[in-house]
């Protein structure tokens, strides 16, 4: 069976690193792209400042393979350093996103379902306020990694984000569903007012994880520096289940917290690189 | 107000007014509209919404997220704006203009952010505005409630409406915001106001006479003691009863407003046994000429709270706590006091069709609106943002028209609609001519405003327009088209331009500001000078010098003169 896949890809024409402007580039997502020749797409406009800008004028547009006008199965390829690019894949439902290069700000935001694969860094607020989908991130992530827009207390509701390299403050704030994963370290404030769901580090975490959360679990398998005096140890476990049946080995310290909150929060930690918090 | 009801006639503006269609030279070049089949009405007026000030300002800062969806671009003649129910002020003008309203009142300006106000209010075109001062917990005045000096109380009122250039008188909580500074409230009419000797009672009573004395334009604008609380309905009718003997100044039948009436017609004792005492509440105003209200009606819908009575708004916040939309420590809120003045709470709030308080809150709004004999005592407001914002105005109207309309909520909210008030019993249904009544009549009445609220010869060029896809007599049964019509005008003018057609901005004019000059005798004034002079050295963090808003603020203002009876 051959599955017909319409493969957009966009390569960056000129840096768009200085003067320090951001683009809002909300139009590049599978949901607007679909069904569109390669003529509307490099049409479609895009705000630097308050400049607009086609999609031609900022990339190289190449439309690969004609298919039928299945969200599913388009893919948008992007190429190039595209640090000043905000809020790629919006509210996206379907389909896929390879960046080869590291994206700016708000990437995913909203995200409802379908893939993003970053092979680069990523700025701060990815995948925030998401709802389901995978965000896969191979390298570093900034602030606010699966959190909430500013303001908003109703944060990622769902979908999964996965981090090979390290993230910044505030991951997960007033995060409600869903998992985030991280392969490196994780800064300050992890977890901040979690309310459900499950955030896992491999890494070291610097201190105050789980501040405020009300719910929900934390899982540290690295070190965390310094653990904040308002969660209380509760009991030792071998091993932890988590929701999708993966199991992760012992032995880890359990936490209860935060009591500045109500303690509903549980702070996992691995025993053999915490035991100078008991 | 000129008892036309659906009559086919022409009307002719010139240079901003409504004149007789004979006087018309026949050798002027004019420009038509033709509005066949059109429902032709003198502009909205909204008597009670929260759309500039610091308080707004504070919601704006606190609720980021409601700005980071909603956002218009700029045209060649509008510019950009943000927000929904704290928008920005530009398109806080553009949006009333594309529901053919065409003024709106800010309720609660402390005097000393009259500044930051009237800032605001130049920025909001087309529409034509106003504030009201409040004078709810003012020290000059708490003081002097002892002695009972009148005169000196009326020197003072006139002269800090003046220098704030406000509209009218506005109480909220009487008493309690100075007694929130302490941390408590008044819960009767008789408690004492802390460190104070008076009581709302006496408040009320000494404003509503000075009000009189004055003879402003409005009666005092009261937002009742113990508002949102259940079982609040017998202060609200105490508060009424207290200045029935006060007779009003000519030319008006009463001597109170109550603003949204909704948050103060509540039964029970606590929120299990929450209910509906609308009912009791309109029959008392149906009864008596002194009272008017407006309806303070809830949307379901997530919006801003945001009054004076800070004391209630963190009663809110607590509340919220218990909410599932809510985090679970309490939804965000802000609380502030302003020196020797008032005091100020903001909370986020969404009103849901399955809470049952919520359900309740939002038919007895209904309920008391369709119990009122006389519609020239009502008004129609969300209080906004706090019911909800003003844009969702189209749809009460729709509630209000059609019992298809508000049976499609019953049906899908909460069973306390059914339970705990008689909405569910109402059939009536207001007529085309009924809601333009209580959306402009009606408030033009409350606000003594002569040119507004009609299409008679001499009254303002102030004219929405609005199309029906659907008969005007069955409307009822088409409420989706009441919303739609009624949401988007097909022509709006203002003062004799056309400003929105078909929900697109064409001009950018600007409104005037209202204000009141109420004289009194000079020597009233320099009797008390030296007592505010020393308030001003003594307390205030302004210079008096600085505390008057001066013309510059007011680049278009219609000033109203009253005085002494």
């Amino acid at each position: 069976m051959v599955i017909l896949v319409s493969k957009i890809i966009l390569t960056l024409k000129t840096s768009y690193e200085k003067p320090h402007i951001p683009v809002e580039a909300e139009v590049i997502t599978p949901d607007r792209f679909v069904g569109k020749t390669e003529e509307e797409i490099k049409q479609m406009i895009i705000w630097r400042g308050n400049k607009e800008i086609t999609l031609d004028d900022a990339f190289n547009v190449t439309l690969e393979t004609t298919a039928a006008d299945n969200l599913e199965h388009t893919e948008i390829i992007l190429n190039g350093d595209l640090t000043r690019f905000k809020r790629i894949g919006q509210e996206m439902s379907g389909g896929k996103i390879t960046i080869n290069g590291s994206i700016g700000m708000h990437l995913g935001f909203k995200m409802k379902d379908g893939t993003i694969e970053v092979h680069g860094a990523v700025d701060d607020f990815a995948g925030a306020n998401m709802t389901g989908g995978f965000l896969h991130i191979n390298g570093n992530a900034g602030h606010y990694l699966g959190g909430s827009i500013r303001g908003d207390w109703r944060g990622m509701n769902g979908g999964k984000i996965k981090v090979e390299g390290n993230i910044g403050n505030e991951c997960g704030v007033w995060m409600r569903k869903g998992v985030i994963e991280i392969g490196g370290n994780a800064n300050m404030f992890l977890g901040m007012h979690l309310h459900r769901g499950t955030i896992i580090v491999h890494g070291d975490v610097t201190e105050r994880a789980g501040a405020e959360m009300t719910g929900g679990t934390i899982i540290i398998l690295g070190k965390l520096i310094k653990n904040l005096p308002s969660f209380e140890f509760i009991k030792k476990h071998d091993e932890f289940t988590l929701e999708d049946k993966t199991k992760i080995k012992g032995p880890l310290l359990e936490f209860k917290g935060d009591f500045a909150e109500r303690k509903q929060g549980s702070l996992y930690l691995l025993e053999k690189n915490n035991k100078h918090l008991l | 107000m000129n008892n036309l009801h659906g009559e086919k006639q022409d009307i002719v503006v010139v240079n901003g007014k409504i004149v007789d269609p004979a006087e018309l030279r026949s050798n002027v070049k004019i420009k038509k509209i033709d509005a066949t089949g059109m429902v032709v009405a003198p502009g909205g007026i909204d008597i009670h919404a929260h759309i500039a000030g610091p308080k707004v300002n504070a919601g704006r800062l606190l609720r980021p997220e409601d700005h980071a969806n909603i956002k218009h671009t700029k045209t060649n003649v509008a510019r950009s704006g943000v927000g929904r129910s704290v928008p920005s002020t530009y398109y806080t003008g553009y949006e009333y203009a594309k529901m053919g309203y065409t003024f709106s009142m800010e309720p609660a300006m402390p005097p000393l952010e009259a500044r930051h106000t009237h800032e605001e209010l130049i920025d909001i075109p087309i529409i034509d505005k106003g504030a009201y001062t409040l004078l709810g917990s003012n020290w000059f005045l708490l003081e002097r409630m002892s002695g009972m000096n009148i005169n000196e109380m009326t020197a003072f009122v006139s002269w800090l409406l003046e220098s704030s250039g406000g509209y009218s008188v506005k109480l909220v909580n009487p008493g309690g915001e100075e007694t929130w500074a302490w941390g408590k409230n008044v819960c009767t009419l008789d408690d004492m106001v802390a460190s104070f000797n008076a009581t709302p009672r006496k408040i009320i009573k000494t404003l509503a006479e000075v009000n009189e004395k004055l003879a402003l334009p409005q009666t005092i604008h009261l937002h009742t003691n113990n508002l949102g609380i259940p079982g609040n309905y017998e202060i609200t009718k105490e508060t009424m009863q207290c200045v029935q003997s006060i007779k009003p100044k000519k030319g008006r039948k009463n001597n109170l407003h109550i603003t949204h009436i909704q948050f103060s017609s509540y039964g029970g004792e606590g929120w299990n046994d929450f209910c509906s005492e609308a009912s009791e509440i309109a029959h008392y105003v149906n009864k008596h000429d002194h009272v008017t209200c407006d309806m303070g009606q809830i949307i379901f819908t997530n919006t801003t709270t945001m009054t004076a009575d800070g004391a209630w708004e963190w009663v809110l916040r607590g509340i919220t706590e218990h909410l599932a939309w809510s985090p679970r420590s309490g939804s965000k809120w802000m609380n502030a006091q302003v020196e020797l003045e008032s005091c100020a709470g903001v909370v986020p709030y969404i009103f849901r069709r399955k809470n049952s308080v919520n359900a309740i809150q939002w038919a007895i709004g209904l309920e008391f609106m369709l119990q009122m004999k006389d519609l020239n005592k009502v008004s129609i407001s969300t209080d906004h943002p706090n019911g909800g914002p003003f844009t969702f105005y189209p749809t009460i109207f729709s509630w209000l028209m059609s019992k298809e309309a508000r049976q499609r909520i019953i049906d899908r909210s909460d069973k306390g609609i059914i339970e705990k008030t008689t909405l569910n019993d109402i059939t009536r249904e207001f007529s085309l001519s009924e809601v333009i009544q209580v959306s402009r009549v009606s408030a033009a009445k409350m606000l003594s405003l002569k040119n507004k609220g009609h299409l008679g010869v001499g009254a303002d060029a102030d004219i929405a327009i609005h199309k029906f896809n659907s008969p005007l007599d069955q409307l009822n049964k088409n409420y989706k088209q009441i919303e739609k019509g009624f949401g988007v005008s097909e022509y709006t003018i203002k003062d004799g331009t056309l400003v929105a057609k078909k929900g697109e901005i064409l001009a950018n004019t600007f409104g005037r500001t209202y204000r009141v000059k109420p004289n009194v005798p000079k020597e009233w004034i320099d009797s008390i000078y030296d007592a505010i002079e020393e308030r001003f050295r003594k307390y205030y963090t302004v210079n008096l010098g600085n505390y008057a808003v001066q013309k510059e603020y007011f680049p278009r203002e219609e000033v109203v003169e009253s005085g002494l009876k």
